[in-house]
C-alpha cells in the first residue's frame, strides 16, 4: 500500500500496540481462504498495526467433518447456519431455543440428508453441543494482546460473529469489536450496530480505507465514527457517516495474505501437505459491474452502493497471480469479481498464454461472449465460467434487463462445452409480466439442449435488498415485500429485521404461479439427473466444404446421424459460430438463396432440435465434433 | 408502377416488343443462367423446338438463349388470354428484370442475380438456386444407429510414421 493513502499520521509505536484480528466465522467455506481477511490483513499491515487473521470457519469445520460443513455453506436463502449461532449469540433473547426452524423448514432442508427426526436430532446436537464447545476452544488462547477484533461478514456469518465477539468482550471487556462486509453494508450495518450489544463498530462500505482509518483513529484516541462509512453506537442511538465514495485505483490495493489460512488449515488436518495444488486461490481483478452501471438487472442485489466498475490493470493482476501462485504453490486461481473487465481479452489473457503461465481461471462473465474471446480466455487457461445467462426466453430475458438473448446463451454454453470450461448458471423465473408461453417454450427446448451443461438450479427469483425490485417495488407492482421467514428464528425481537434483511419474501403483480414453472423445472431436473449420471449426451459435427455430418445422440434408443450436402450443409454451418438472421445467412453465402429458402431450412433444423430459435435469430445446436479449435 | 400506367404499356406494346428489349442480352430463366446470343433466323417454331428439347444447356447449366425464342416466347405470352390487371403485372414484372438486366450490361448491376459481364457484354441471370423440396432432404437426411467414435488415432498411423525414419 502507497504510503500516500494513509489518513491522519500517528505515531508508529501507538499504532504498534493496536493489535488486530480480523475473523472469518462459520459459516465462510472452508476450502478456500478469505479474499476479505487476506486483503484487509494486508492493508492494515500496510498502516503498522500488528494483525493477523483468523480462519475461525476452519476450526468448525474440522470439528463438525467438512462433509457435514460444507453443505450447511452452501445456503444461502434459509438461514440454518445463522440459526445454529443463534442461541449462542443472543442467550435467552434467540427467538427459538425450541428448534421449530427444523420442522417448519423441513422441506427446505431436506437437501441435508436423513429424515426429519434424524436432522433434527443432528442439527440440535450441532447446535447445543458443537458450538458452544466451538466458541468455548476458540476464546481459550491468543486474544491477551488484542485490542481490536475485525469481523467480516457475508451471508450467513453474522450470528456466529455475534456469538464468538459476545464471548470475547464478556472475558475481555476492553476489546473493540468492529463488523464490516456485505452484511453490514449501509442501513443493514447501522441498524445492526444499534440492536447488538457486541458490536461496537461497524464500516457500512467498502473497508479497505475505513478500516485502518478506523484503527488510526483508536490508535490516537480519536472518535472514529466521523470518519466515512463508520457506525458507532452512542447510548441509543447510532452514529454514522455515509461511506466515502468508492475507491477507484485498484492497482494501489496490497496482495492478499493467505498465509495463515494454510497454515491452519494444514494443522487441522483439513488441507494435505501436498493440498496446496488443490487450493483455489481467490483474487481481485474489479469491482462493482459495468452492465449494472447502465442497466441494473432488476433482480440483483450485489454492489449495493458500489456499483461504480473499477478494475485492476492487466499488468497488475498479472503479476499479482505470479506472486501468489509462488506463495501458495497453487496454480488455480477464483476472480471474485461480478463480471470480466472486457479490456482482459486484448490485455490480460494473451499475456498469460504468452508467459505459458498453467493456471487454471474462473471468472464470472457476462453471456454475450464469442467463440474466438472464450478460445481467448481458454488458452490462457480459463477453465469455468459463471455466466449471467438466467434464461431460455428472450422476453423474459428483457424483463430482467439481463442485456442478453436467449440464443447468446445458449450459443454460450456450446462453446463454452467446445472449449471444455466448466459453467455455472442457472434459470430463474418469477418476473412481472412473464407468460404461460414463455415458460413453455424454455421447457419445450430443453430435451434439445440435453448436450450442454445444465443450470445448477432453476427457481424463482429471490427478492434481493439494493435490487431495482426492491428499491423501486412500485415501478414492478411489488405488493408485499417482507424479510425471508427464517429471519425470525435468529434474531431477537429488539432488531428491526426490515433493516437487516438481504432476502425478502414478496408477492408481485403480474407473476405467474409455481404450477406453472412445472413442467420447465421438471425438464431441468431431468437435464440435471442425465448429467450426474456421467451419460453425456452428445449433439456434434463434421464438416467439409458442402458437406456436413452431425451424430445426434441425445434422446436415448433414438440416436442417428444426419448428412447434409450443398446448401442445407452451408446454411447450418453458417449459424454455428454466433446466433445469426435467415437474411445474414443469405448474405454470407453470396446471396446465391433467397432468403425464404434460408428461412425453410432453418425452420426444418429447428424442428428437429438442430438449431435453436429465438425470435429472428436462429444458432446451430451441434458442436464441433473436433474440439479445441 | 401504378396499375394505370402498366395498362397503357400492355395495350401500347405486346410482350414480344418489351421482351425485345433483351434482344443483345439475357432472358429470365428457371434453370440456371440465361446468356445473349445473336443467333438469326431460327423461326419461333424452332425456339420452341429447341426450349422443349431442353438442349442447349451446356455443362454448367447455362443456357443460352437466341433472338428467335426471345420473340418466341414474346408470341406464346401475347397469345394468353390475360385480365387487364394480370396484363398489366406481367408487363411491369418484365420490364423491371428488362431494365435490371441492361443496368448489369451497362456495368451497373442492381440485383445479385445478374451476374456483372463486362460493360456492353452479354450478362446471366441466376435463376435462384433452387433446394427443391428441402423437406425431401431432411427426410432422407437421417440414418439411425448409435456409433461410439473409435480412438483419435490408430496404432496403423503409428507404423506409416515409423517407416519414415
Ligand atoms: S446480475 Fe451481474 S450483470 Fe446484472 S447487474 Fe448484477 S452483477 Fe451486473
Amino acid at each position: 500500500m502507497s504510503g500516500a493513502l494513509a489518513p491522519d499520521p500517528v505515531d508508529r509505536a501507538a499504532r504498534a500496540a493496536w493489535s488486530t484480528v480480523i475473523v472469518g466465522m462459520p459459516f465462510l467455506d472452508s476450502g478456500q481462504p478469505s479474499i476479505q481477511l487476506g486483503l484487509l490483513k494486508a492493508v492494515v499491515e500496510g498502516y503498522g498495526f500488528p494483525v493477523r487473521t483468523l480462519h475461525a470457519n476452519l476450526d468448525f469445520a474440522a470439528r463438525l467433518g467438512v462433509d457435514r460443513y460444507r453443505p450447511l455453506c452452501e445456503h444461502r436463502g434459509w438461514l440454518v447456519g445463522d440459526w445454529l449461532f443463534s442461541v449462542a449469540a443472543f442467550g435467552n433473547a434467540a427467538p427459538d431455543p425450541d428448534g421449530r426452524l427444523v420442522d417448519d423448514f423441513a422441506d427446505e432442508l431436506a437437501y441435508l440428508g436423513g429424515t426429519l427426526a434424524e436432522r433434527r436430532e443432528r442439527l440440535l446436537r450441532i447446535r447445543d453441543e458443537d458450538v458452544p464447545a466451538y466458541l468455548d476452544a476458540l476464546v481459550e488462547t491468543g486474544w491477551d494482546e488484542v485490542r481490536v477484533v475485525g469481523f467480516s461478514s457475508v451471508f450467513q456469518q453474522n450470528a456466529a460473529s455475534f456469538a464468538l465477539a459476545r464471548r470475547l468482550k464478556r472475558r475481555y471487556p476492553d476489546i473493540v469489536t468492529v463488523f464490516g462486509g456485505a452484511n453490514f453494508e449501509g442501513e443493514m450495518g447501522v441498524e445492526l450496530t444499534r440492536s447488538v450489544d457486541c458490536v461496537d463498530l461497524a464500516v457500512t462500505g467498502e473497508g479497505d480505507d475505513a478500516f485502518p482509518r478506523l484503527l488510526c483513529a483508536l490508535a490516537a484516541g480519536e472518535d472514529p465514527s466521523g470518519i466515512p462509512g463508520v457506525a458507532r453506537r452512542v447510548g441509543n442511538q447510532v452514529v454514522a457517516t455515509p461511506p466515502a465514495p468508492p475507491r477507484h485505483r485498484l492497482d494501489d490495493l496490497p496482495v492478499p495474505d493467505y498465509e495463515e489460512y494454510f497454515e491452519r488449515s494444514q494443522r487441522l488436518g483439513l488441507l494435505p501437505p501436498v493440498g496446496h495444488r488443490t487450493t483455489w486461490i481467490p483474487f481481485e481483478s474489479a469491482r462493482g459491474c459495468w452492465w449494472g452501471e447502465k442497466h441494473h438487472c432488476t433482480f440483483c442485489g450485489l454492489n449495493g452502493s458500489t456499483m461504480k466498475y473499477r478494475s485492476k490493470s492487466a499488468q497488475r493482476v498479472f503479476a499479482e497471480l505470479a506472486e501468489q501462485a509462488r506463495r501458495y504453490r497453487s496454480f488455480r486461481f477464483e476472480a471474485v469479481d461480478n463480471i470480466l473487465d472486457v479490456t482482459y481479452l486484448n490485455e490480460l489473457f494473451p499475456t498469460l498464454t504468452a508467459n505459458n503461465t498453467d493456471y487454471e481461471l474462473f471468472y464470472e462473465v457476462k453471456a454475450n461472449l464469442t467463440r474466438a474471446q472464450l478460445r481467448t480466455m481458454a488458452q490462457a487457461g480459463l477453465v469455468g465460467i459463471q455466466p449471467g445467462l438466467e434464461s431460455l426466453s428472450s422476453p423474459v430475458l428483457r424483463l430482467m434487463r439481463k442485456g442478453v438473448r436467449a440464443a447468446q446463451n445458449v450459443n454460450l454454453l456450446r462453446w463454452a462445452q467446445y472449449y471444455d470450461l466448466h459453467v455455472v448458471w442457472n434459470i430463474l423465473w418469477g418476473f412481472p409480466g412473464e407468460t404461460e408461453g414463455q415458460c413453455k417454450e424454455q421447457a419445450d427446448w430443453v430435451p434439445h439442449l440435453a448436450h450442454l451443461q445444465p443450470p445448477v438450479s432453476a427457481g424463482r427469483l429471490w427478492m434481493e435488498r439494493w435490487s431495482p425490485l426492491y428499491m423501486r417495488p412500485e415501478e414492478f407492482g411489488v405488493r408485499v415485500c417482507v424479510p425471508e421467514r427464517s429471519y425470525h428464528y435468529v434474531y431477537p425481537d429488539g432488531v428491526d429485521l426490515d433493516r437487516v434483511a438481504y432476502f425478502f419474501d414478496h408477492e408481485m403483480a403480474g407473476t405467474l404461479p409455481d404450477s406453472t414453472y412445472r413442467e420447465l423445472k421438471q425438464a431441468v431436473e431431468e437435464w440435471k439427473a442425465t448429467w450426474a449420471s456421467g451419460e453425456r449426451p452428445v449433439l456434434k459435427y463434421w464438416s467439409a466444404p458442402g458437406y456436413l455430418q452431425i451424430y445426434d445422440g441425445r434422446y436415448p434408443g433414438k440416436e442417428g446421424t444426419y448428412t447434409f450436402e450443398g446448401p442445407l450443409a452451408d446454411i447450418y454451418l453458417a449459424c454455428s459460430d454466433r446466433p445469426t438472421t435467415a437474411s445474414a445467412v443469405r448474405d454470407k453465402l453470396g446471396q446465391k438463396l433467397p432468403v425464404e429458402t434460408v428461412r425453410e431450412a432453418i425452420e426444418e433444423f429447428a424442428q428437429r432440435g438442430l438449431m435453436f430459435l429465438d425470435e429472428s435469430l436462429a444458432v446451430a445446436l451441434a458442436i464441433p465434433a473436433i474440439t479445441g479449435r | 408502377m401504378s396499375g394505370g400506367d402498366s395498362d397503357r404499356g400492355a395495350s401500347r406494346r405486346g410482350f414480344g416488343i418489351i421482351l425485345g428489349g433483351l434482344a443483345a442480352g439475357a432472358i429470365l430463366g428457371s434453370a440456371v443462367v440465361a446468356h445473349a446470343d445473336d443467333i438469326k433466323g431460327s423461326g419461333p417454331g424452332a425456339a420452341g423446338e429447341s426450349a422443349g428439347r431442353g438442349s442447349t444447356a451446356d455443362a454448367g447449366g447455362l443456357r443460352k438463349v437466341s433472338r428467335a425464342e426471345i420473340d418466341s416466347l414474346g408470341a406464346k405470352l401475347d397469345a394468353v388470354k390475360l385480365s387487364d390487371n394480370e396484363r398489366a403485372l406481367l408487363v411491369g414484372l418484365l420490364s423491371l428484370a428488362v431494365d435490371t438486366i441492361g443496368r448489369a450490361r451497362a456495368g451497373n448491376p442492381v440485383s445479385p442475380l445478374v451476374t456483372t459481364g463486362r460493360v456492353g457484354e452479354a450478362v446471366g441471370v441466376q435463376a435462384p438456386a433452387h433446394l427443391p423440396s428441402i423437406r425431401d432432404q431432411f427426410r432422407t437426411a437421417f440414418t439411425p444407429g448409435q456409433v461410439h467414435d473409435g480412438r483419435a488415432i490408430s496404432d496403423d498411423l503409428g507404423e506409416v510414421i515409423h517407416g519414415t525414419g
